[in-house]
């Protein structure tokens, strides 16, 4: 180790940029947006290899390839060609792609940081697990919104400017662009709650998306079995057993399109409010373990 | 919430009493000790409480008994102090998918730096690893990803450094530039304590050491101070001389002289006072004629002082 000679003056040190930082500093909400960006990219797979992007860029185009052909079908042809799906359809169809988004994103954004042993990096950082939390929340809710939301948005858009009088259009069926909001926020906090809450239980990502989609498909056919084999009363209320139900017939009644005949929703004539209130239960249960779980991390 | 500041002139680190215990075992014991500016190792055998004391003064453990203040506040669960700490903890803890600078520039943003580009390029300039920005973490050496680590430690200029064995996987370029790094840091003022099995890099490091044994502080302060206070253990002086032979009975009827070996023009005296040694010898070369060309004591190394504290518990 070489010393630094006596007569070198000790200004030199400090010109190297070691004095400790004291300027200013963002707040709060520039911390959380590092991460929340982090995690976006993380869960489109944006900077990495190809394979990182098939899932996320192929639900995506699953999501709004349908509509854009729509649309560029109806620029073509008009409004001879019709009425697309209608949206709550449409919007049943792109649950099951939510579900998908979720339970693969979600566990992207949390897992590998327990994983990888990241968590003491971030947490020696003027972050705090709220923050953390918060930040994580917000990428899925933005992620899986994108899809739940926009697409639709889209569509209503498509069909505003596509139809012989925009302004009729807009003015007649303004009450769906509501509904479009409405059915895709609470179907945006729905998946991205409950997939994070399973993430949180483990720190590996092929468990948590194959035991959230599991519970899901598990709880539906729980559901039926009960409500089909039993002859009492109260069983009605095992519709609400079904966790992967309850989003597509709260769209279905949200939209006014009625349940499908002879299924368990029609069959057990339970409203859109009481499977609305099934999945505020839902979150809140599921809100309350991701915040367990996450303020107890020890990295 | 105030920027942390040692302004007063309080102690960067303190811990009070500190001790913590997971079920029946106890990691750390009531452990005291306060650090100031420069470089201080952290040594310990395996099992310590390094680690456990590292932990602590990061705030990612809660004593369970006594305190661990951090410019004069309590470290756990107040993250604003992290703005003026930055810790490279064990272990591959990276995100391998990022590159060094996009790791290096979340930290900064992490952080609140208004311009984290420029604050991520100078950290990553520190530890040499601007030709190397764009690739991958998971592409890196050992010890580059090491000095990444480190560039996302001190991204923000912090007054506290905690690095935990920061040199492991790095060759001995990297570890000469390292050191460099971290005592030019030292010297500027911040406060560092590095941890560290390999005895020879904390000595090159740190003059101030902290030594763990069984979780206990087995000694604390100037290495070579502490050496001195080994009053139990002999300490061997090399000496070089014309007459060897002829100078070594007037040594070995010294009082404090434990043994002397004879090696040609060399003698190997150990001593239980090297003062008196050092009082004597020029006296007793003057008497028998003989020429001194070399007096040096052999045994002053940390790894000596390391050895005999650990094997004293």
């Amino acid at each position: 180790m070489s010393q630094a000679p006596p007569t070198t003056p000790t200004g030199t040190i400090y010109d190297r940029g070691y004095r400790h930082y004291e300027g200013p500093r963002e707040g709060r909400w520039r911390r959380v947006r590092a991460i929340v960006v982090a995690s976006v990219r993380r869960a489109l797979g944006l900077k990495r290899n190809w394979k990182t992007k098939i899932i996320p860029f192929g639900l995506l185009v699953l999501a709004f390839g349908p509509v854009f052909a729509f649309i560029g079908i109806r620029v073509l042809v008009g409004e001879a060609v019709g009425e697309f799906l209608g949206y709550g359809r449409y919007l049943r169809i792109v649950a099951g792609l939510l579900l998908l988004f979720a339970a693969t994103a979600g566990p992207e954004l949390l897992c590998p940081d327990r994983r990888q042993n990241v968590l003491a990096l971030i947490f020696t950082r003027p972050v705090t697990r709220t923050d953390y939390l918060l930040a994580k929340l917000a990428a899925l809710l933005l992620v899986v919104g994108l899809i739940a939301v926009v697409p639709l948005l889209v569509l209503f858009l498509g069909n505003t400017f596509t139809a012989e009088s925009a302004a009729t259009y807009l003015r007649e069926n303004l009450g769906d662009l509501g509904r479009i909001l409405l059915a895709g926020v609470v179907l945006t906090v729905f998946y991205s709650v409950v997939a994070l809450a399973a993430a949180s239980l483990t720190d590996r990502r092929a468990m948590a998306t194959v035991g959230l989609l599991g519970v899901f498909l598990a709880s539906s056919a729980l559901a039926n079995i009960l409500f089909f084999t039993t002859r009492f009363e109260g069983r009605r209320w095992f519709a609400l057993l079904s966790l992967g139900g309850a989003p597509g017939r709260f769209v279905d009644w949200l939209f006014g399109d009625g349940f499908d005949q002879g299924t368990l929703a029609q069959q057990a004539g339970l409203t859109g409010p009481v499977y609305l209130t099934e999945m505020a239960v839902v979150v809140a249960l599921a809100g309350a373990l991701l915040t367990w779980r996450i303020l107890r991390l020890r990295p | 919430m105030n920027e942390p500041t040692t302004a007063g002139g309080g102690p960067v680190v303190e811990l009070r009493r500190f001790s913590k215990w997971y079920g029946d075992v106890v990691a750390v014991s009531d452990l005291s000790f306060a650090l100031r500016p420069g470089v201080t190792g952290l040594l310990g055998p395996n099992g310590a409480g390094k680690t456990t004391t590292l932990k602590a003064i990061c705030g990612l453990l809660h004593p369970s008994q006594g305190e661990v203040m951090l410019f004069g506040r309590p470290i756990h669960r107040d993250p604003m102090l992290y703005r003026a700490i930055g810790v490279v903890p064990d272990g591959d803890r990276l995100y391998p998918r990022l590159t060094i600078r996009s790791y290096v520039r979340l930290h900064a943003e992490l952080h609140g730096l208004p311009d984290p580009g420029a604050a991520a390029e100078r950290a990553i300039a520190e530890v040499d690893l601007l030709p190397l920005a764009e690739r991958k973490l998971k592409g890196l050496s050992k010890g580059e990803r090491q000095r990444t680590k480190v560039a996302g430690a001190i991204v923000h200029q912090p007054a506290l450094l905690i690095l935990d064995e920061p040199m492991t996987g790095m060759d001995p370029g990297q570890r000469a530039r390292f050191i460099e790094l971290v005592r030019l840091i030292g010297a500027a003022g911040v406060t560092v304590l590095v941890s560290s099995h390999i005895l020879a890099e904390v000595e090159r490091l740190a003059s101030q050491i902290l030594v763990l044994v069984g979780g206990r502080l087995a000694a604390s302060g100037d290495y070579h101070a502490i050496r001195d206070l080994m009053a139990d253990q002999p300490r061997t002086v090399m000496v070089k001389v014309s007459e060897a032979r002829r100078l070594a009975p007037g040594l070995i009827a010294l009082p404090s002289t434990v043994a002397v070996e004879v090696d040609g023009d060399a003698l190997r005296a150990r001593t239980r006072s090297v003062e008196a040694f050092a009082t004597a010898l020029p006296r007793l070369a003057r008497d028998q004629g003989a020429s001194l060309h070399e007096v040096r004591t052999t045994d002053e190394s940390l790894e000596q002082v390391f050895r005999y504290l650990v094997g004293r518990r």
